[in-house]
């Protein structure tokens, strides 16, 4: 019945807690920056047309966003091959940490989850 | 700001609260057979012997592992996408998704054939099921969890398609493109499902072989 319990209701428990909280920590250790986006967004306005090729090749902030993107990409790699390693040494309690990591990456910089409570559009 | 635009964001805000609380409702499927494993498996998982190739000598954890680096992969092509039409550059934006799409096969068939398609006979690959769905839990949660996992591997390609097609007749803007966005966010939520899976089927636990369970 313990074992049960555990199973059924703990576990899930735990482990959908962890995430929120990981996601949650991350909104706050790097919240959006939605007044310092909308200043960047306004001088990149003002400063070259809002739309065209130009405008594709220059903007600061998207070459961010892809350094981003890469920078998370290269952090899930590592976090998979020590993943792959730790299991040869069965330490699965290490394994979840490292699962928490690679889905609050993957929810906080891919899913944008910070942005669900942005009141201002700063995508 | 027009008063269209900001509809528009207000609309944007919403439709991103209920596509967030729509994850949370594919959560408890997801969850319940990540249960089902836990429970049923244990500390136990089924295993392939490792396979020959010619002179080549694979082990039976390799293959997940790159698929799954595949599946990563996608998921930065699809951030890429979205950034590209955030910036208005069309071009990039095709490309892509259309890596997306070929990276997401490649998963796909992966899993499919690795899965589902192929066994090793005295460390040589032979065509057929290593496990089927009926072989005792072992059997059936595999399947579940993977056949599940595909699902919406396959509902996520036919997703960035329609987006592929529609930003190629030149639908989404850098204001407007929810669309694009929604089905990002789709994709990063089948990868974050796979990297909960992942470790389950093939890393934690001792690796038996199914035959007999």
């Amino acid at each position: 019945m313990e074992h049960l319990f555990l199973v059924f209701i703990a576990l899930p428990l735990v482990v959908g807690g962890a995430v929120l909280v990981g996601a949650w920590l991350l909104t706050k250790i790097m919240p959006g920056d939605a007044a310092a986006a909308k200043a960047a967004a306004a001088a990149q306005a003002a400063a070259i047309p809002a739309h065209g090729p130009d405008y594709a090749r220059l903007t600061p902030r998207r070459k961010a966003a892809l350094r981003t993107g890469i920078v998370v990409l290269l952090g899930l790699a590592l976090l998979t091959i020590v993943e792959f390693f730790l299991a040869a040494l069965g330490s699965t309690a290490l394994m979840f940490v490292i699962i928490i990591l690679k889905a609050a990456l993957i929810m906080y910089f891919f899913m944008h989850i910070a942005a669900v409570w942005r009141t201002e559009e700063a995508h | 700001m027009t008063a269209v635009a900001e509809s528009y964001q207000v609309q944007t805000r919403r439709n991103r609260m209920g596509f967030w609380l729509f994850f949370l409702s594919e959560s408890f499927l997801f969850g319940g057979l990540l249960v089902a494993r836990y429970y049923l498996w244990g500390n136990t998982r089924p295993s392939m012997e490792d396979t020959v190739i010619g002179p080549l000598h694979i082990s039976y954890q390799v293959i997940p592992l790159m698929i799954t680096a595949v599946l990563l992969l996608s998921s930065f092509f699809m951030n890429r996408a979205e950034v590209a039409i955030a910036n208005d550059d069309r071009k990039t934006f095709s490309r892509s998704i259309l890596l997306t799409v070929l990276m997401g096969l490649i998963f796909l068939l992966g899993v499919l054939i690795f899965e589902w398609g192929w066994k090793t006979v005295d460390g040589q690959i032979v065509l057929g099921r290593h496990i089927s769905p009926t072989d005792g839990v072992f059997g059936a949660v595999l399947y579940g969890m993977t056949g599940m996992h595909a699902l919406h591997v396959v509902s996520g390609l036919v997703l960035l398609m329609l987006v592929w097609n529609l930003g190629r007749k030149g639908h989404f803007s850098p204001e407007k493109h929810w669309g694009v966005e929604a089905t990002a966010i789709y994709w990063h939520y089948v990868d974050l499902v796979w990297v909960f899976f992942y470790p389950a089927i093939y890393l934690i636990g001792v690796g038996v072989h199914a035959a007999g369970h």
